[in-house]
């Protein structure tokens, strides 16, 4: 039986769980609600609880028995499920553990503006805080790539969805965010090109807008 | 080791009690920031670089070579060295879970104590976060940790952020005996107990100075 993955119609925390699961061919039903149109359709099936999650969130994932909410959570299991977290050495780990959270700091910024701003003045007073806030580690997850493949070196692990994921949000938003940084850019082009997520990216079922929900001032509408 | 923060609880909270529960000697080094309304953060700016770390933050934690940023990171770094990451697949789904949705819990907290309409959003939050807190205490259940048998780092964050509660109205753990007794098990633990009767232990301020609720 597929597994079920649910999440709005945007791109937001879900996606790169989606990437992982059109890049392992994982089967799977892509469960979508409309966060625009038709946002009581998903008040209603967290009220009735169909799947039995503990603790009902978007998005939701459950294969067989495992029902999990919390995107990391989706992230680490579809991660030890398909062999992407790494060689199971400490120093794998910890720096896996490190780059989920940097990641997590990145999109937390993003997020903080597209959802904190409330007009275009606070939107412009905001903007250049903000990217003056995530160039720095910006820079310092381009050292970190350095000359490699992708994060952990040869193979690519669950963080690597997440960079890829976590910058193309920001792209949007600032154009010339890598432009003094080629092994990013390097990297977006390699993940791009890889056949599944190819084939996954010029396909349909590719949510290419919005990045986030429609309360969010930039990235919603 | 040495752990490296600001002078408050904050984030690097769970991370002192797991340190202390673990027996690890560690230095708990603290950076205070400057009085309003500048809050001058040179202390820690004038060093941040020269730390041997990639993404150099506090909390840090400097394990012999080793540095170590992010605190779930760090977290994680101390519990596979002492089996505290769960025993079973079932617990350490349990711990993923709890370590985000934990992480979610903490961030809506953080962002009211700091934001300057605290007054005007505390009712909001209380009436919330009761349906946060019910959710966490049916996850527990009848277990003995939030894993299920077994102690584990996500406990120290649990404890922590009910304890952080508990001074912006104890009712709201009150109201449920499992959490009630969750916490009253993780203060009999041993080490932890001898640590909140130390002078090592720091009771307050929860957060920075800028803050409306937890800065004293």
């Amino acid at each position: 039986m597929p597994s079920i993955f649910g999440y709005w119609t945007l791109r937001g925390l879900g996606q790169a769980s989606r990437f992982i699961l059109e890049y392992t061919g994982e089967e799977y039903q892509d469960v979508r609600f409309d966060a625009i149109n038709a946002k009581e359709k998903w008040q209603e099936e967290k009220t009735k609880n169909p799947h039995g999650l503990e603790f009902p969130n978007l998005p939701f994932y459950v294969d067989g028995d495992i029902k999990l909410t919390q995107s990391a959570a989706i992230l680490h299991h579809l991660a030890k499920k398909h062999g992407l977290a790494g060689a199971n050495t400490e120093e794998e780990w910890r720096r896996l553990d490190l780059l989920e959270g940097v990641l997590g700091d990145v999109r937390m910024t993003f997020a903080w503006l597209c959802y904190g701003c409330r007009d275009e003045a606070s939107f412009s007073a905001q903007r250049p805080v903000m990217r003056e806030r995530v160039t720095p580690v910006i820079k310092q997850l381009s050292a970190s790539l350095g000359s490699k493949q992708w994060l952990l070196g040869d193979k690519i692990s669950y963080v690597d969805f997440l960079l890829y994921d976590v910058l193309s949000n920001w792209l949007e938003l600032e154009k010339d965010l890598l432009d003094e940084l080629p092994n990013l850019q390097q990297f977006r082009a390699r993940f791009e090109a890889l056949p599944a997520i190819k084939a996954y990216m010029q396909s349909e079922r590719f949510i290419k807008w919005p990045l986030s929900g429609p309360d969010a001032f930039f990235g919603g509408k | 080791m040495e752990l490296a923060y600001w002078n408050i609880r904050g984030l690097a909270q769970p991370i002192r009690l797991l340190l202390e529960y673990t027996g690890e000697k560690y230095e708990d080094k603290k950076f205070e920031c400057g009085p309003a309304p500048d809050y001058d953060k040179s202390c820690w700016f004038d060093i941040k670089e020269k730390l041997k770390l990639d993404f150099p933050n506090l909390p840090y934690l400097m394990d012999g070579d080793v540095g170590v940023t992010q605190s779930n990171a760090i977290m994680r770094y101390i519990g596979r060295k002492h089996d505290l990451l769960g025993k079973t697949e079932q617990e350490r789904v349990r711990v993923d879970i709890m370590e985000n949705q934990a992480m979610d819990f903490r961030n809506g907290w953080v962002r009211l104590c700091y934001n300057p309409n605290f007054d005007d959003m505390k009712e909001g939050y209380l009436k919330s976060v009761k349906d946060v807190i019910a959710k966490f205490s049916k996850f527990l259940g009848d277990r003995q940790w939030f894993a299920g048998e077994n102690l584990t780092v996500v406990d120290f964050v649990m404890y922590e952020l009910l304890d952080q509660h508990k001074l912006l109205d104890a009712t709201l753990v009150e109201a449920h005996d499992n959490l009630t007794k969750f916490m009253k098990r993780f203060e009999e633990l041993e080490p932890i107990k001898a640590y909140m009767a130390s002078d090592r232990f720091m009771k307050g301020p929860l957060n920075n100075k800028m803050a409306k609720f937890g800065a004293e």
